[in-house]
């Protein structure tokens, strides 16, 4: 099921960071959007159009494959590659006037680069084979960050408690831990996301905890369930990371070079259609690179 | 087909319990103005984060339904529809009527346990409350968490009427109750007269029933997963259509977010099976927890008073939690195992111990309220 989970995670971070958010900055709200905002996020409560829970159980499913198998030089290449490769390109496609999304204040040229970043801490925290020693020095690593008033980490920190959940579910499903400890350590990490929320500027707003308990009950109610591999769904899981960061370096110079030729819906199938071809190439690259240093 | 006895709900059932009983007592002191240390913890430590400050009653009464309409469908897959039936009344209407009986007498020597309106010791009110139709008329209530009852009951008549076409085919009973519940949401638009407004709570909370049912068919291979998911996803919407089209019901603020988290829950929850899930201390809890619903409310009316309140919130607390649990074990000693047992003695009269229906408080499948 996780190839489901990432794919599923991989179009709704399409949908909320490239269609979802274009159309916010731009002062827009069209239909189906608008009526999906009304119908599933205002009752769910799931604010930034699903984006925050799409990166969560996207961390969640991080946590679970690291902690199955070891992570190797490869795996720590294929996972930075997509920011090493969307920077530069960021970087020229301002230079040549294009639309990319690097509006929020200090969000930098990739602005969800953090989320990858936080894969290469899940790779370190899979290092743990018993699965209990890292989750609990994170957690008070987490509780010293609130202590000395670092507001700067906040929101990484609180998403990377996801990745403890992952790692704690798979220990608690291999039969390393306990199924006591791994309560423990959720109920604690449960406890580090109530703790940001409040304590952290700027992060209460984003009811974060919500997205997060949608998040983990959805990884935990699905996780288990054996799934087919259908094509689609192994090509969007196989692709999650490069379309988490092109979406806002292709998608939107797509969508900012066509809105104003063509009508707004095919502009945005063509800006997720590039998104999406971009993806794939960065996949090819990846294949291509990782297998070189085999 | 997986039939076997599903612990985790037990122990979700106990936690539901807790919620709902723990829900009540903060009620109680907020209407007396009184306040209570652990309100401030759990407030900040766990409701606040999750947003749902005053969803814990309702949270707690969501995971009955659901849980209900789960494992109804499963008893479902064996019984007959009148032995359904039966058997879902068996289970329910002796507790309630005694119950109800008690709260009357107490209501009459002029203590007060929680029943309310001037004409609540009259008879006309103890026999409207034991047919549940005080909430229809709008006459005295003497123990307002029966209202769930009202949610309940119909589902069963239901699922009774669909057992024959779930057998042969299960994708149908879901379907059509969403659909006649979405033709009663159209119709019912005014909450004016208690009856209409009964009617449009039963109606706006049944698809949680739906959705239970949507899970056990699904967990028992009836339907397949993307079905499952559909379906569960248009009772969800009818909550939601539910929320949006009317100001009293559920007026719960965060009322479908809720309702999701429990589905999830549940369905985590039906996959545990041993440690403490299956604990027997589980299971005797969760056998008593109709009982624990049915008696909080009277007790928690009952005993701080008795005990005044310059005695202390704690210790009224404990002293209404105590008196809860003394309680509704007697009640579940004397009348609802004894009221079950004799039913499955007469049900099984004159036939072959190997015909034998198994007793449900020791059956493999919970016939739950």
């Amino acid at each position: 099921m996780i190839a489901l989970l990432r794919a599923g995670a991989a179009l709704l971070v399409v949908y909320s960071y490239l269609v979802g958010l274009w159309l916010h900055q731009h002062g827009a709200d069209p239909q189906p959007l608008a009526g999906i905002r009304e119908w599933l996020n205002r009752p769910l409560r799931a604010g930034e159009d699903f984006g925050p829970f799409a990166l969560m159980v996207l961390l969640l499913c991080t946590g679970w494959t690291t902690a199955a198998a070891r992570a190797t030089g490869r795996d720590l290449l294929r996972t930075a590659l997509p920011v090493l490769v969307a920077a530069p390109l960021a970087a020229a496609a301002l230079a040549a006037g294009l639309d990319v999304w690097t509006y929020s204040p200090g969000a930098g040229l990739v602005p969800l680069a953090w989320v990858i970043g936080l894969q290469l801490v899940a790779a370190l925290v899979g290092l743990d084979r018993r699965g209990w020693p890292v989750p609990a020095a994170v957690l008070c690593w987490i509780v010293l960050l609130v202590a000395f008033d670092v507001d700067g980490l906040g929101k990484p920190a609180l998403f990377l408690t996801m990745v403890l959940v992952g790692h704690v579910a798979r220990r608690v499903a291999d039969g390393v831990l306990p199924g006591w400890a791994g309560l423990t350590l959720g109920v604690g990490c449960f406890a580090a996301v109530a703790l940001l929320d409040r304590t952290v500027d700027g992060l209460h707003q984003w009811w974060y905890p919500v997205a997060a308990t949608y998040a983990v009950l959805v990884f935990l109610a699905a996780v288990a369930v054996p799934a087919p591999d259908w094509p689609v769904t192994t090509w969007l899981a196989d692709r999650a990371e490069w379309l988490l960061v092109l979406s806002g370096v292709v998608g939107f110079a797509v969508l900012g070079l066509l809105h104003l030729r063509v009508p707004l819906s095919a502009a945005i199938l063509c800006a997720v259609a590039a998104t999406g071809l971009a993806a794939d190439a960065g996949h090819r690259l990846t294949r291509r690179l990782t297998r070189r240093t085999a | 087909m997986r039939t076997g006895y599903l612990h985790g709900l037990d122990w979700l059932r106990v936690v539901a319990s807790a919620a709902v009983v723990y829900a009540h007592t903060r009620d109680w002191f907020t209407y007396g103005h009184q306040t209570w240390w652990v309100n401030g913890v759990l407030d900040t430590a766990v409701l606040d984060p999750l947003r749902v400050g005053s969803l814990m009653a309702p949270l707690a009464v969501t995971t009955f339904f659901l849980i209900s309409g789960l494992v109804v469908t499963y008893a479902a897959q064996k019984e007959s529809p009148g032995r359904f039936l039966a058997r879902r009344m068996v289970r329910l209407v002796p507790a309630l009527w005694v119950v109800l009986l008690a709260v009357w007498l107490v209501t009459r020597l002029g203590l007060d346990a929680g029943a309310r309106g001037e004409h609540a010791g009259d008879v006309s009110t103890l026999l409207t409350n034991m047919a549940l139709l005080n909430f229809a008329t709008g006459s005295p209530g003497l123990d307002l968490v029966t209202w769930t009852l009202v949610v309940q009951v119909p589902f069963y008549f239901l699922v009774a009427a669909t057992i024959p076409a779930m057998r042969r085919w299960p994708w149908l009973p879901p379907a059509l109750m969403l659909t006649l519940l979405s033709v009663l949401m159209s119709v019912v638009r005014n909450e004016d007269a208690p009856g209409a407004h009964t009617l449009r709570v039963v109606v706006t909370l049944l698809p949680i029933m739906v959705l239970g049912q949507v899970i056990a068919l699904t967990r028992l291979g009836k339907l397949p997963v993307p079905a499952g998911i559909a379906y569960g996803a248009l009772a969800w919407l009818l909550v939601v259509r539910g929320d949006l089209t009317s100001d009293f019901t559920p007026a719960v603020p965060g009322y479908p977010q809720m309702v999701v988290c429990i589905a999830l829950l549940t369905i985590i929850c039906s996959r545990l099976t041993g440690g403490v899930v299956g604990a027997r201390w589980v299971k005797a809890l969760a056998d008593r927890t109709y009982a624990v619903f049915l008696l909080h409310v009277p007790v928690l009316y009952l005993t701080p008073h008795l005990l005044s309140t310059t005695a202390g919130t704690t210790l009224a607390f404990a002293v209404a939690m105590l008196g809860t649990a003394v309680t509704a074990d007697l009640l579940y000693r004397f009348v609802e195992k004894p009221t079950v047992r004799w039913y499955r003695g007469w049900e099984n009269r004159g036939q072959k111990s190997a015909e034998r229906a198994r007793d449900d408080l020791a059956g493999r499948v919970e016939a739950a309220r």
